[in-house]
């Protein structure tokens, strides 16, 4: 019986930490792009990745979505940051080059935090016509978690400046080993 | 059977474990901080559960196999593994078809109360992370507060039909197992019945045989048990030799026809006095040929339904033929009808060929008194290797007292008389 009890809670307890995890957001940004970044007259969406973190896919796969979707003029410009002596997996940089209008930039990570002040990989800036940011944060609800429909909704409402936040938490790996930076 | 699905799951579990890991191994191997990689937290977290939730399933259903309890563990890890599934696929609404696929499974048992605790898991699993942690179960953010009603409502309309199979089943298998058993019942009544016909023939064709081996020594002799003794004498030498019980049975009785063909000869040779005539011994001697003659010749068709079943196949008629043709023939070669000699002889007329002989010796006849054992024996070792085949004659010597105690406790109606007086 208390082990069937002990069994249970055992049970319990890895998938709360399982669950918790998922939903443990990365660093905030220290910063934000300079409006260079962004194009006047048109959408710019600018996400920062990791070049393999595994839980910034769904991040690339929601905004692909997003861009699939909208017939609005948009510019994409995707920003891998890659870390120093990393000689690791690229997958994020084929999955972004398949996103239409996407612009990939390979930088490293260090000038890459440093010109657009992400931390967590999947983070996104979206900057208005008139070049104005109007969000910074993920476009992932948790870790890994792929959801088009409610990316598309969430980009339709921004667009349309109807109450959505202007930032939340963005999930994904840490850009840097910089100590005090969430793993992903 | 519900071993069976017992052993099953624990298969269908360890797939699914490996299953597990090897998802969270394809979508997220490593997590990242920097340059710096290392096992993703979705990795350990399939393999602490997977071995949390297959362990004791393989446990239960290889130590325990068919019991109620093994079940109920069974399928409550098996929606479990449902929930973690699930969970290492984001929430992705095709991995539910896991959840039907498992209560369909668990329906194998037969067993609808098993529906229960699995339907329980399913729904409280649901709730709390639909609650909670939506896109862990849903695969979206937020809004599906309610969502786990849906799920039920379809969770319940399956345990709706599978209950209902799992009653029709049990009825099925409780049919099945009644008609097994009537046929089982009559197959064994069946059996009984023909095991006493069997015995009735048997003991009716042992009748016949022994009547008609008396007739044939009543000719011979009103008073005397000579069948008996030689038949008996007859056995244990066999069963010394090393035959088997049936055909130890099969020379008792076969060899109690051995002088079945005295039945063909004339009185006045048969109960003659004095000496025989070369021409009356001839006669005698042909005894052994009219027997064979009597025991092989075919049953005429106007005496028998299936008179070719009757004259083939009939192992204990040819060895009793044998005998009543062989058993005057000698070890030498100098015996008759046919002159044949050692091995060339049946074995079985062998055999009756000393017992005859020896219980001749020691018992009494019209023409003459009975020799003692210790005469008789001398006599018999005479004949060793040219009367007698000394391998028989051996088995004889070698347990005289056990033929003495047959001639003793056989003897004829006189002696018992002379004992008494």
């Amino acid at each position: 019986m208390l082990g069937g009890i002990a069994w249970a809670c055992a049970i319990v307890f890895v998938m709360a930490g399982a669950l918790v995890y998922d939903t443990k957001p990365g660093k905030q940004p220290v910063g934000e792009p300079g409006l260079r970044a962004a194009d006047p007259g048109r959408w710019t969406l600018l996400m920062v990745v990791h070049p393999d973190c595994p839980c910034t896919k769904a991040s690339l796969r929601n905004l692909a979505a997003i861009v699939e979707t909208t017939r609005l003029p948009l510019k994409v410009q995707i920003v891998a940051a890659m870390p120093q002596r990393y000689d690791g997996p690229k997958s994020n940089l084929t999955l972004a080059r398949g996103i239409p209008k996407a612009t990939v930039t390979v930088l490293d990570a260090d000038v890459a935090i440093q010109r657009h002040g992400a931390l967590t990989s999947g983070h996104l800036f979206v900057f208005d016509p008139d070049r104005r940011l109007v969000y910074s944060g993920g476009v992932t609800p948790a870790r890994g978690a792929e959801d088009a429909t409610s990316s598309i909704r969430w980009f339709r409402a921004l667009v349309e400046q109807r109450a959505v936040a202007s930032s939340a938490p963005t999930y994904g790996c840490s850009l840097t080993s910089f100590e005090g930076v969430a793993r992903g | 059977m519900r071993s069976w699905v017992d052993r099953l799951f624990g298969w269908v579990m360890l797939a699914q474990v490996l299953a597990a890991i090897a998802t969270a191994l394809i979508l997220s191997p490593l997590s990242y901080t920097g340059a710096d990689a290392e096992l993703h937290p979705h990795v350990e977290t399939a393999v602490l559960l997977g071995v949390l939730i297959g362990a004791p399933v393989w446990f239960v259903v290889r130590k325990f196999p068919g019991r109620r309890a093994t079940r109920y563990v069974v399928a409550c890890c098996q929606m479990l593994m449902g929930c973690l599934l699930i969970h290492v696929t984001g929430g992705r609404i095709e991995t539910h078809f896991h959840v039907f696929v498992s209560l369909a499974f668990l329906a194998f048992y037969l067993d609808w109360s098993l529906l229960v605790p699995a339907s329980i898991i399913v729904v409280v699993d649901h709730y709390v992370r639909g609650l909670y942690f939506p896109i862990s179960v849903y695969g979206v953010a937020s809004g599906a507060e309610w969502r786990f009603l849906e799920h039920t409502g379809w969770v319940l309309f399956e345990d709706f039909v599978l209950v209902f199979a799992c009653v029709k089943g049990n009825g099925l298998m409780a049919e099945l197992a009644d008609r097994q058993a009537l046929l089982e019942t009559t197959n064994e009544r069946i059996e009984i019945e023909v095991a006493l016909r069997t015995r009735e023939l048997e003991m009716s064709r042992r009748e016949t045989l022994l009547r008609l081996a008396r007739a044939a020594e009543l000719r011979d002799s009103v008073t005397g048990h000579h069948i008996v003794r030689v038949s008996l004498i007859s056995r244990l030498l066999a069963e010394k030799l090393g035959f088997d019980d049936a055909d130890q049975d099969r020379i008792l009785l076969a060899s109690a026809l051995h002088d079945v063909g005295k039945i063909g000869m004339h009185d006045e040779i048969l109960l003659k006095r004095g000496a025989l005539t070369d021409a009356e011994r001839k006669t005698m001697q042909s005894h052994a040929e009219v027997g064979y003659r009597l025991l092989t010749q075919e049953v005429h068709p106007a005496f028998a339904r299936d008179a070719a079943d009757i004259n083939e196949g009939c192992e204990l008629l040819e060895t009793a033929a044998r005998i009543a043709l062989n058993h005057h023939e000698r070890w030498d070669g100098g015996g008759y009808p046919n002159g044949l000699s050692g091995e060339d002889i049946p074995i079985e007329a062998r055999i009756v060929a000393v017992a005859d002989v020896y219980e001749a010796l020691r018992s009494d006849r019209p023409y003459k008194k009975k020799f003692s054992m210790k005469e008789s024996l001398q006599i018999m070792k005479m004949g060793r290797g040219t009367q007698f085949d000394p391998k028989v004659l051996d088995a004889l010597l070698n347990h005289i007292e056990e033929v003495e105690a047959i001639l003793f406790f056989h003897r004829d109606e006189k002696e018992h008389l002379a004992a008494a007086a």
